[in-house]
């Protein structure tokens, strides 16, 4: 029931899921002592529970539109892609055709994982030994043709690295993407809710009215400030408990707290002055969302200026030589964003691939690896070609050369 | 009910049965790979679907999303790593067993608890969404504002360590999305006159940004390699006997679905 339900919830994923239920199998257990050194019951319960979460997650999805998982966010992409709108059309007619096509196949799914998995696991075991740096190229030249992809726009291309740069920089400050992604989908959806009911407002003269009269309105804005206010409480009970704890962590947290402020306070200045006569229906949303941003931000910086002469925390330093090579990954994936429009797909992703593998081989590094990286780049393109142009049809970035 | 027979038909079509079993197969593939999460592997394969049928695109990427959920728990098992963060809780008993020397066991306890679960799941997939998609026939424009607002307070609260760092990011990409022509008006904004930002920023766009790009760069953190040899030799019957194990422990499969 734990994963289930834990994947009902917006945007909780397995992981939650997986914890939550090893705690409880903890919990119900005789024997206590065995767990962490090898149980099957705790294997039993994580599984179960990350797997449920899967079906779970995706009945909010189908119903409301809303994802339950980060995995399930992704899928709206999908159903957005076929020009399926999540709600009441997708369980009547046609829609209902496809959908329980879908729901259907997953039992068959699901037995086909089993017996891959019960059988298969040996081969895939095997597969641990992928050698990672061949697999990052790959993973980038994947993510460029599948941006340009929807609608052929190299300008789709900068804005999935930019996005994405932003996210990793975000990741640094312990700022996960999924929340991101979330906003990202529920936008429209409070959009359109929002100026919407000003519209219909305009008719019955009352917007509060409207907003917070109605039943079921009133039960959801139950459900937000509860879901808003529990962390806040969480979080006050755990400090008083845990003030000593926190203390120790403050450091990082003030310098990432400046960091999220400022940026926000940024791009909240920018958002403001973009929309200046712009009306209000238009710009209503992307306002008070800017408006919230500087709120929160400057919630952040008054915490960091709090915590400023807190005692330093040792930081686990990433050696400098790590640091340059991400940097040089930045700059290789920039560089082939912006030459991919001039220079071709193919050349760009072959000379890429291999400088990006020789950048991440394992140590030691040699020029001897060359020929072999630049063999599998070359094999890497040939794959594009034939699966992406050949047999799914996928336009591609045309450059002046290839 | 007259979808049923449809239903049924379809899913024993051979190319849904074909793509159901690449998308099984590729993500737990995928699952298993530490660094490449499900989550990624979806985002990257929903642009291809395009020229698929919505069942085709639909069972394909469930399979994926099935089969990388699994996956995880292999790299979790015998190496220690998550291949996902869904199976952080995996290794805190699967590698223990694993390094007992029951790693078959532990793997075929996963792939059998992970059968079953999504199972139960899809059980009540199949029985609560309708229902669900019923109430929502009561929604209008104020009731559609409010879930979006309790979606958005519920992950900024979940998913980050920190209520206003979720916030944050949450606000973040509503703004995102305001990008491009107003849906109720028509009117431009956040388009910095750039004319090709008019229809907005592509979902599946920022997305694959944010899921993909993110663990580019993280495992280009860790100067990588191999991750450590993982092979081991099954022997007959043991993988059943762990089957037969997790089946009489009902009462933990149903309370962990």
């Amino acid at each position: 029931m734990i994963g289930v339900i834990v994947g009902i919830i917006p945007g909780a994923g397995g992981n939650v899921a997986g914890l939550l239920s090893y705690q409880e199998a903890v919990r119900a257990a005789k024997n206590k002592d065995e767990f962490g050194k090898g149980a099957v019951d705790g294997v039993i319960a994580s599984e179960t529970a990350n797997n449920a979460e899967v079906e779970g997650s995706l009945i909010p999805l189908l119903t409301l539109g809303i994802p339950g998982a980060p995995q399930a966010a992704v899928m709206f992409g999908a159903l957005l892609l076929q020009g399926l709108r999540p709600g009441p059309e997708l369980f009547r007619g046609h829609g209902a055709e496809i959908t329980y096509t879908f729901i259907l196949s997953l039992f068959l799914a699901n037995i086909a994982m089993f017996l891959m998995g019960f059988f298969g696991s040996r081969i895939y075991a095997r597969a641990l030994n992928l050698p990672q740096h061949l697999l990052v190229p790959v993973v980038l030249a994947l993510s460029v043709v599948g941006s340009f992809a929807g609608r052929g726009s190299s300008l789709d291309v900068t804005i999935m690295l930019l996005l994405g740069l932003l996210a990793y920089g975000g990741q640094k400050v312990a700022l996960s993407p999924a929340p991101i992604a979330l906003g990202v989908i529920l936008g429209p959806i409070i959009e359109r809710g929002l100026v919407e009911s000003m519209m219909l407002s305009q008719a019955t003269g009352s917007l509060t009215g409207l907003l917070f009269t109605r039943p079921i309105s009133l039960i959801l804005i139950i459900l937000t400030v509860l879901s808003g206010g529990w962390p806040i409480f969480a979080a006050f009970r755990e400090k008083r408990r845990l003030r000593a704890a926190a203390q120790a962590g403050a450091r990082v947290h003030s310098t990432s707290n400046l960091w999220i402020g400022c940026s926000a306070l940024v791009i909240a200045g920018i958002t403001w002055w973009e929309l200046q006569g712009v009306d209000l229906q238009s710009s209503i949303l992307p306002k008070v969302c800017a408006m919230l941003m500087a709120a929160v931000a400057l919630g952040l910086l008054a915490k960091a200026w709090a915590l400023r002469a807190s005692p330093r925390e040792e930081k686990v330093k990433a050696s400098r030589l790590d640091s340059l090579r991400v940097l040089t990954a930045v700059g290789l994936s920039i560089a082939y964003v912006l030459l991919l429009p001039v220079v071709g797909f193919y050349i760009m992703t072959f000379a890429v691939f291999c400088l990006l593998a020789l950048l991440l081989a394992p140590r030691p590094a040699s020029l001897r690896k060359l020929p072999m990286i630049m063999l599998t780049g070359a094999l890497a393109c040939l794959a594009f070609y034939l699966v992406f142009q050949r047999i799914f049809n996928v336009p591609f970035p045309e450059g002046l050369l290839i | 009910m007259e979808w049923l027979g449809y239903a049924l038909t379809n899913i024993f079509a051979p190319v849904n049965l074909l793509v159901m079993l690449a998308g099984v197969a590729g993500g737990i593939l995928v699952g298993a790979l530490p660094g490449l999460t499900g989550t990624m592997a979806i985002a990257l394969l929903v642009p291809f679907t395009y020229g698929f049928s919505p069942e085709e695109a639909l069972i394909m990427l469930g399979g994926v999303y099935v089969g990388a959920m699994y996956g995880g728990s292999i790299s979790a098992i015998l190496i220690n790593t998550p291949g996902a963060p869904a199976s952080i809780a995996t290794t805190l008993d699967g590698y223990p067993m694993a390094q007992k020397g029951q790693p078959e066991e532990a793997l075929a306890a996963a792939a059998t608890s992970s059968g079953v679960g999504g199972i139960l799941g899809t059980v009540v997939l199949l029985l609560f969404s309708p229902v669900l998609a019923a109430v929502s026939l009561q929604f209008g424009p104020p009731e559609y504002f409010w879930l979006g607002i309790l979606g958005l307070t519920i992950i900024s609260g979940l998913s980050a360590k920190s209520l206003p760092k979720g916030l944050m990011g949450g606000l973040f990409g509503v703004l995102i999305s305001t990008v491009g022509l107003s849906p109720s008006t028509g009117v431009s904004r956040l388009t910095f006159d750039v004319s090709d930002l008019l229809g907005g920023v592509e979902v599946i766009v920022a997305l694959i940004g944010l899921f993909c790009i993110p663990q580019i760069m993280t495992m280009a953190e860790s100067r990588g390699g191999t991750l450590g040899l993982a092979a081991f030799r099954p022997q007959k019957g043991r993988s059943l006997a762990a089957m037969k194990l997790v089946l009489k422990r009902w009462g933990n499969l149903l309370r962990s679905r």
